[in-house]
């Protein structure tokens, strides 16, 4: 029997929905991969596709799940549902799914800064260490990255992601009470660490030289198509959009909530975290001359740490700042994946009417299993040449696929939608209601013209990449009769598992039951 | 919230570029040779000495110098320096400020440093960029958390 509205629980408070959804946006990426996209696009420059992006994606598709969740008072799978039937429902449900593959390897992410956190008391500051699954004696390779792949080719892991789950059903479990209760303690938290590190780079000889030289801009990239797919993508990613976890939030506030403000608020204070992050990772990058790498992964566990290796004040300061720095990453991380689980949970609960104990036992279970099959400590290639262990390599490929085309589509699906068959106007209608600030028919030329044409250029290019590059990269022609074939055929395998096990779960859970 | 590599072989490009930096530092370790810049944080437009030294502290003569202004970015520029002299010195003038990297490459061997190049001065541009950019986003969040604070919903 689905659960009906009073059932469903409700923010205490509209602040506590805002540090709720803000803290779902804010994560891993926004303290270093805004900053690696920032050093890799042109500095300054990159501001601008990001601030039109911002303004004329983010802000909008954020309004539009917030009204969404006014509109129905349910989370995704149903809220598209109301909108368009058994096929509406059918995507709603693919994108629960997507995102909760996203929460697998992203809670074994977390896991692995739990790793750090552990080796920021000593280990992983030594100048190296053995690691012995590579084949590599002490020396071999420096640190971070050996202390990292020690840590990966460890059994370590397995339990650093077990605990990170268990902390995600223990905040979930009374829904939007609990998470308010812990997003009220962690995203201030957040904030002030993020404050601590900014001082700390600032304080540092040269240190307002690297602001200088994330904000120095050269125009010169602004003809350059990619930079403006980085940014328009960023603001996509960034803002948690396309996961269903906002709708699923907002589906917690009274329906006279001003979702609009709401959906500035929230976008304001990711990006404005974004912005301060950029402060303190590139005054410490620019003091210790150490240079950003487009990559998330690598910011967080090479970078950065690099830099935290060689602050002042002796070996306490060292590992105080990096205990800091992967604390303030495993609170970003968790304040994010609370939120996915949830919208999975919700979706479950708004259709079945399972009691939330089951549910999260049931995700609890499935959930760890999954995030396990990427902390397992399979070295895939000693030689290092490529991703090294095989959690690293699925992670890798998955978030390429989960990412660059899963988030896009939904967000192009929801776009479509409520463009098309529902009429963007309506649901401008539901977020004018109760909103100071009224949105005109640009909003409904933005959702039903602007964004899919955006979006589907994004995936487009993406498509295009994969023609010319081969699938993941890998060309169509290579050799993949080596030992390590199976990983090399990773990218053609997941993308089958990924899609064709989403397509069909999804389809399960649409035509299992039904909604009032 | 969770953003994705970046690109699809970040991360492997990453690890490769250190393998390859690992090999470089190898070869330099082989050569026992690193690169020294008079200043550790040299200014735009000022010329500053790049030293090439032995574990001796003896000079490397006839090294071809290059650096990279802002290396991995898609900006990235490089530009030869020159020829390091029998002492092992070259003078290098900035063209730009950021991190550039400085490599050496002689006999079939190389020695490389990352170095931050300082502003001369502020550039203005990007100052206004920083004032305007925080004021819409820290301010703009800072101002609309404050409505949320004091309506009563």
């Amino acid at each position: 029997m689905p659960q009906d509205s009073a059932s469903r629980g409700q923010w205490k408070s509209r602040i506590g929905f805002i540090l709720a959804a803000s803290g779902s946006a804010i994560g891993l990426g926004n303290i270093v991969f805004f900053s690696a996209n920032a050093y890799q696009f042109g500095g300054g420059a990159f501001y601008f596709p990001y601030l039109i992006g911002l303004f004329a994606i983010g802000i909008p598709v954020m309004a539009l799940e917030f009204g969404l969740g006014a509109f129905s008072g349910r989370a995704f799978p149903e809220t598209m549902f109301r909108i368009a039937g058994k096929k509406g429902e059918w995507a709603g449900w693919w994108a629960i799914l997507n995102a909760g593959f996203i929460t697998m390897w992203y809670i074994t992410i977390l896991g692995w800064v739990i790793g750090m956190l552990v080796g920021s008391f000593g280990a992983l500051w030594e100048p190296s260490v053995a690691v012995p699954a590579f084949g590599m004696e002490s020396g071999a390779l420096g640190n971070p990255h050996a202390f990292f792949f020690r840590m990966l080719s460890s059994w370590w892991p397995v339990i650093f992601v077990v605990v990170i789950w268990i902390l995600n059903v223990i905040i979930c479990r009374r829904g939007a009470e609990t998470i308010e209760q812990a997003t009220r303690v962690f995203v201030p938290l957040m904030w002030a660490f993020m404050l601590i590190l900014i001082v700390r780079g600032l304080t540092l000889p040269n240190g307002f030289q690297g602001v200088l030289l994330l904000f120095s801009p050269d125009f010169s990239v602004m003809a350059d198509p990619s930079v403006w797919k980085g940014a328009f993508s960023q603001i996509f990613f960034t803002l948690s959009l396309g996961f269903g976890v906002m709708t699923a939030y907002a589906s917690y506030l009274p329906k006279n909530s001003d979702h609009t403000n709401n959906a500035y608020v929230t976008s304001l204070l990711n990006c404005g975290f974004e912005y301060i992050a950029g402060l303190a990772v590139f005054s410490l990058l620019f003091v210790f001359a150490v240079v950003p790498q487009a990559s998330t992964l690598s910011m967080m566990f090479f970078i950065l740490p690099q830099g935290i290796a060689q602050l002042p004040g002796g070996a306490g300061a060292v590992a105080g700042f990096g205990a800091l720095f992967f604390i303030l990453l495993i609170i970003a991380g968790l304040t994010s994946s609370v939120s996915l689980v949830e919208a999975l949970t919700s979706s479950i609960r708004d259709k079945f009417g399972v009691s939330r104990k089951k549910v999260l036992a049931y995700t609890g279970v499935v959930g760890a299993l999954g995030s396990i099959i990427f902390a397992l400590p399979m070295v895939v290639n000693p030689s290092l040449s490529d991703d090294g262990t095989m959690g690293l390599t699925l992670t890798d490929i998955m978030s390429h696929w989960n990412f660059d085309y899963g988030l896009l589509l939904v967000g192009l699906v929801e776009c479509v939608l409520v463009g098309w068959v529902m009429g963007a106007d309506k649901i401008r209608v539901v977020l004018n209601a109760n909103s100071k600030m009224k949105l005109g028919p640009w909003f409904d030329f933005l959702i039903k013209w602007a964004i899919p044409a955006v979006l589907i250029f994004l995936i487009g290019w993406d498509i295009t990449n994969e023609i010319r590059n081969g699938v993941y990269g890998m060309p169509f022609n290579a050799n993949y009769a080596d030992k390590y074939s199976l990983m090399k055929l990773a990218p053609a395998l997941s993308i089958v598992v990924w899609l064709g096990g989403s397509a069909v779960a999804a389809a399960i859970f649409t035509r299992k039951g039904s909604y009032k | 919230m969770i953003t994705p590599r970046g690109n699809r072989f970040g991360f492997v490009i990453t690890v490769l570029l250190f393998v390859a930096v690992t090999s470089i530092a190898a070869t330099a370790v082989l050569a026992d040779a690193t690169i020294v810049l008079r200043e550790q944080h040299p200014v735009e437009g000022e010329a500053v000495e790049v030293f090439l030294q032995d574990t001796a502290g003896t000079g490397i003569p006839g090294a071809d110098v290059i650096v990279t202004y802002r290396p991995g970015s898609s900006v990235e520029k490089t530009e030869p320096v020159g020829v390091t002299n029998d002492s092992g010195r070259i003078m290098w003038t900035p063209s730009t400020a950021g991190i550039v990297a400085v490599k050496a490459n002689w006999e079939e061997q190389s020695a490389s440093i990352n170095v931050s190049v300082r502003f001369r001065s502020a550039p203005w541009l990007g100052v206004v960029i920083m004032i305007l950019a925080g004021l819409l986003l820290v301010g703009g969040s800072a101002v609309r958390i404050g409505r949320v604070l004091r309506s009563t919903d």
